[in-house]
Formats: C-alpha cells, structure tokens, sequence
C-alpha cells in the first residue's frame, strides 16, 4: 500500500462509527485508488503522482468519514429500547389471540379463551400448533422493525397510527380479562393449580419477546448488514421479498433459541408429573420436547417406528446426530472465518437448532418415568431392549405418541399379563423381562395368540362396568371440589373388589377409582398431582410386576412397577 | 462546478441510483466515471463519499453488491440497482421535476 494511501486511512479510520464497515470500506477505497492510478500512469504520470493524485481525488478523508457516519448513522438506544418494548407488546396478544381463535373460537364454535382456561386445552394431535401460530403471528411484528423508520411512520401517518392502536388494544384487552381469571377470581381448582404457569409463562414471553426484538433490532443496526453473499445479487427481488429473505432465518433463528432456552428451563425447574398432567393442555406449548422440529421428525419417522420401533429410534437418534454434526460444523466455519473481511452474520437458526438438539438429549435423560416403566397402550405389545438401541434408546419415548382411548381390563396369568382392550387381546410375557431398567418398548413378538378364557383372576368388562383389584393394593383419592369440600381427602384402602358397581359418570354411584397415587403393600408405586382413573390393575402371580392402567384426559397408560424389590426391600 | 452540502445531500443518492441504472452493474471507480461523463463534471464530487452513499442505498434495498472479477483480472465489488431501487429512482425522478416546477415559479414570481 502506498504512502498517501496509508496516511488518508489512517485520518479516516479513527472517527469511524460502524467500525464492521471498516475493512470493507479501506478495501474499496484501496481498489478504487488502484484503478485511478493505473488510468494516470498511462496517461504518462510517474508512479508516485499518479498515486498521490489518485488519493487526493478521493477528497478530505475527514469528509469521506463524516459523509460515512452521516449514511450509516444509528438509531439512538432510547429509541431502539422503544420500538422494542412497542413489538414485544404487541407480538405476545397476537400469539394468545392467533392460538385462541384457530383453537377456540373456529374449532370450538365458542368465544375467545385465553391460555389457563380448561377450554383452552387442545387436541394431541394438535397442539403442536399453536406454537407454529405464535410464531407466525409473531413475524408480521418484527417485520415492522425491518421498515426501520419506525418512528417516523407513527408520526407522520396519524389516521393509520389511530387504527392500529385499536389493533393493538384489541387483543390485549381480550386476552387481559381472562388472565384476570387466571390471577384468580375464580378459585376453580384448575384455574389455580395453573396460576403459577400462567403467570410465568406470560412472564417469560413478554421477557422473551422484549430480548428477542431487542436483539433483532440490535442485528437490525448492522451486524446482518453483512451478509451480502448471494442474496443481494437478486436483482429480481422486491423489496419484501428481499428484506423477508434477509430476515427470516436470523428471526426465526433468534425466537427459536429463546424459545429453547425459555421451554426448557421451564421443563427443567418443573415437576415432570405435574407437565405430564398437562400434556394435552395449553402447557404443552411451552415444552421443549413438543415444539415443530420434533413434530417434523416424529411425523417423517412415524411409518418407520409403526413398522420397526428400533429401527425407527436408530433413525431418530442418527439424525439428531446427524443434524448436530451439520450445526457444530457451520458454528465453527463461521468462527474460523469471522476474521475475514467478507463477514457474514452469526448462523443462529444452527445455533437453534443445535441447543435443540442438545436440549432432547438432556430432557430425555432427565424424564425417567416415576415408576419402573411407563407405556402407552397402543403399544404395550412392542418391546425394544435398549442394548439393541444402542446410544439411542432414550429417543424411544420420543417416537411412542401413537396413544389410544381403548376400554380394557387386565388380569395375570402363570407369566404375564392379559390385556384386553375393546379390540384385542394380548398377553405380555413376564419371563422375557429381565429388569423393566432394560427396556423401552414391548416388543411385538412376545404377543402370544390368546388361548386361554380370559380372565382367570379378575373379572373383565371391556366397559369397565366392575372389576377387582388385587389384594394389598391402596388408592389414595383426592375427590372433586364439585363433590365435597375443597381439599379434602378421601382413602380408599384395601378395595378389594368393586364389582357390582354400575356403570355411571358419577363417582358417587360406583365408577371406577380415581388415584393420586397408589401403593402396594406400603410402597408408592404410582404418584400423580390430581387424580386419574384407575382402569384395572393386576399383580403377576410371583408378585414382583404390578401393572397399572389409568386414564389421563384422552390418553391410557400402562404402568408396570417392579414391586418385587421394594417388598424384597421391605 | 461545486455545490453546497445541502444541495447534494439528496441529489448524490438520485444521481447514483440513476447512473447505476443507466449503464447495468458497476464498481465503484466505474461509477465516477459513469457519473463525471454524463454530467461533463459538473457535480464534482469527492470520490472517497461515493461508497457511504452506495452502503446507504444497500442498507435500504436499492442496491446490492457482488464481489466479481474484473476485466482487469482484480476483484472488485460491483453494485447493481434492485427493483424496489428502481422504484424509488422513478418516484424520486417524478418528485424532484415537481419541485423544480415549482421552484422555477415561484423564482420566476419573485424575481
């Protein structure tokens, strides 16, 4: 680099406001001034001139710097703060208001619920959607910052600045009255026992959304200015199409991560118990193990894991594994050039998508089920040991969401179980297991054809009209406030049996129990914040396997607990 | 012939946007040339304030660049107009006829 050139950098760079802009700038600068001198020199100027003349033209560096911060100048803190608490504002209501409407109002035929609400709850096959709403509705706002003049458009545009404050209040005060009765007013026992989460789930959105605009609008100031590869070489871009192309993966990047971060906490510091017995409500939107990449995966393996559940975890785990990879190995490209002068912008949805990853891993190591094992009914007739799953095992929980509602009874024979539900029989044979430690599935080939009269010790009724529960066996019951006083306790100890009982919804007449937890010869083998209904249960004939099948709102589990070594214990 | 600041405040990022379009993708030292050609160097411009108005006009979505190689065989960066550059080139070129129609008259009233 030549002499004067140095000397016009070095007068331009100390003042210079957006520094990242500096390489890019002295690199041009350094081109242009190339080009200009070779013109002189073949006009017959000598070298030294010619450069010398050549950076004279570029005029005044302290006027190329002034002109520099007066183009690329930032929006003052104070405003960007603004701008940001206004779309926080804004995008939360949206999200309640979008996820109630599509799940309330339209499919419910009924009028706007807030989260907290019972009617609030959504279907399992459904509930992954509100999140995909949410963020959705959420991107119209954060394109309003992309606009950049934000302040500027609500000044000058008085008329639409007054409709769209009716916008904003809109939902905010529809959303509002129902939080009211979530803080409270009415001391329903749902409406209270979801008093915590719905305070700090609206807590940690307004908290995520403010961080998320925040950070955006931070990026917004410059640093994804930079990523000027590819994209900006589309001339046939509009203008939407070119900012929504320049935002959307750092957007959805950064609600992702937050998202992660802000679902797993909540996961992690919270009962398992207690987020299972909110599987099927609106709480299930919050955890981590729910959210779209799941969906995607768990929907691309599911004729996979119907066919062969251990080649469906094998996939699962391979491509968890896979995607992790991908992530680690854009993280690092990027750490490793960040010092070029082509800068490129941090790649937060791989950032996302990575904490994601890492975040299944955890969780999955984190939820063992309470008790010895827990399988949902539809198959309990599939087994997988997890020495043939390999590292993957722990996904298999991941793939098993398949839940049905079936009526069944069960009764134990000389090595199992029977299980009959409204449309088959199986038989789980108990001498293929060693430990229920060792598996995460039943497997399909220890269904036997049934051959024997089912039931042998207890009485079967597909409808559940009676049945007898084994001996030694104690449910604790906590009844409905709309029965008795609230938080009073009932126990039921030692039912023997409750055949007889008719067929009925109400508790009072005889349906069958509903448990807060059960123990069996004194020890806790099932524990549940509120009460399910015990369906049937049944005691293997050497009476190490106790197995339970209760029923959540539209979901039946199948619990076997190793009763064997607590009564070894005792 | 050197006008004022203020003058060309508005006027540097019109001529820019209108010599990029004009003669298709260019890179910065082409632009001078573009720009002191076609005006017979009457905007005498200080060539070192062209890249902050090209960063301006990038930032907004009227341009984008490209590094390529040149004729020359050297990497440079070249700039091209965008559609919404257009755009906004055609609604500036229209807004600032108005506004010398009406200066011209309101001279011409004065005077």
């Amino acid at each position: 680099m030549s002499r004067p050139l140095e000397t016009f950098f070095d007068a331009l760079e100390p003042g210079l406001m957006r520094t990242e802009y500096a390489d890019r700038l002295r690199e041009e600068i350094a081109a242009h001034v190339e080009d200009k001198t070779s013109v002189l020199l073949l006009s017959g100027f000598k070298e030294e001139e010619a450069e010398a003349r050549s950076v004279q033209s570029l005029g005044d560096p302290r006027n190329v710097r002034n002109s520099f911060n007066r183009a690329m100048k930032l929006r003052s803190p104070l405003h960007c703060f603004l701008e940001t608490v206004f779309v926080a504002v804004l995008s939360v209501p949206l999200y309640f208001l979008c996820a109630a409407l599509l799940f309330s109002s339209l499919m419910m035929a009924s009028s706007i619920f807030a989260p907290g609400q019972e009617d609030f709850g959504v279907e399992m096959l459904w509930h992954i959607l509100p999140q995909l709403v949410g963020i959705l509705a959420a991107l119209p706002c954060f394109y309003l910052l992309t606009i950049g003049r934000l302040a500027e458009y609500w000044d000058t545009r008085k008329t639409r600045n007054a409709c769209l404050t009716v916008l904003v209040m809109l939902p905010m005060m529809l959303v509002f009255r129902h939080f009211l009765t979530l803080l409270g007013m009415d001391d329903h026992e749902v409406h209270s026992s979801l008093l915590p989460f719905g305070t700090l789930a609206l807590v940690l959105s307004f908290g995520y959304g403010a961080a998320s605009v925040w950070w955006s609008s931070r990026m917004h100031e410059g640093w994804i200015r930079e990523t000027a590869t590819g994209m900006k070489q589309d001339t046939s871009l509009s203008r939407f199409a070119l900012r929504a192309k320049e935002w959307m993966p750092t957007m959805l990047g950064a609600l992702f991560l937050l998202y992660v971060a802000v679902t797993t906490g909540v996961q992690w510091m919270t009962d398992q118990r207690l987020l299972q017995k909110y599987d099927t409500g609106w709480v299930s939107a919050l955890l981590a193990p729910r959210m779209t990449l799941e969906g995607v995966l768990h929907v691309s393996l599911l004729g996979l894991n119907d066919t062969n559940p251990l080649i469906g975890i094998w996939a699962f785990g391979i491509l968890l594994t896979l995607l992790g990879v991908y992530c680690l190995y854009v993280i690092s490209e990027f750490m490793r050039r960040r010092k070029r002068t082509e800068r490129r912008h941090f790649p937060w949805l791989q950032a996302c998508i990575l904490s994601y990853v890492i975040a299944l891993l955890c969780l999955s190591s984190t939820q063992a089920p309470v008790i010895g094992w827990e399988v949902p009914v539809s198959n309990v007739s599939q087994r997988v040991e997890k020495r043939l799953a390999g590292p993957f095992a722990r996904f298999g929980k991941y793939l098993d969401h398949s839940f049905s509602t079936f009526t069944y009874g069960v009764a134990s024979d000389s090595d199992g179980f029977l299980i009959q539900t409204a449309s088959e029989r199986k038989q789980l044979r108990l001498s293929h297991i060693v430990s229920t430690g060792a598996y995460s599935l039943v497997r399909e080939k220890d269904v036997q054809p049934f051959t024997s009269p089912f039931p042998q010790l207890g009485e079967i009724n597909p409808f559940m009209a009676s049945y007898t529960l084994p001996t030694g066996l104690t449910c604790y019951h906590r009844k409905l406030e709309a029965f008795t006083q609230p938080g009073m306790e009932i126990e039921v100890r030692n039912v023997s049996s409750l055949t007889g009982y008719p067929v009925t919804d109400s508790y009072e007449q005889g349906a069958p129990p509903e448990c807060n937890f059960v123990t069996y010869r004194g020890k806790t083998v099932y524990t549940m914040p509120d009460p399910y209904v015990l369906k049937a249960a049944a005691v293997s004939s050497d009476e190490r396997w106790l197995l339970l099948v209760l029923s959540a709102t539209n979901t039946d589990f199948v619990y076997l607990a190793d009763v064997g070594k607590n009564l070894n214990d005792t | 012939m050197p006008f004022s600041k203020e003058l060309m405040k508005g006027a540097a990022e019109l001529i820019v946007l209108q010599a990029l379009c004009d003669h298709g993708e260019s890179y910065g030292y082409q632009l001078v040339q573009t720009i002191a050609d076609t005006n017979n160097n009457i905007f005498e411009m200080q060539e070192g304030t062209l890249y902050p108005i090209l960063y301006r006009l990038e930032s907004k979505g009227l341009v984008t660049s490209q590094k390529r190689t040149a004729p020359s065989g050297k990497e440079r960066r070249y700039y091209t107009i965008t559609k919404s550059g257009k755009k906004v080139l055609a609604e500036r070129l229209g807004e600032f006829q108005s506004f010398m129609r009406a200066m011209k008259n309101a001279l011409s009233l004065s005077v």
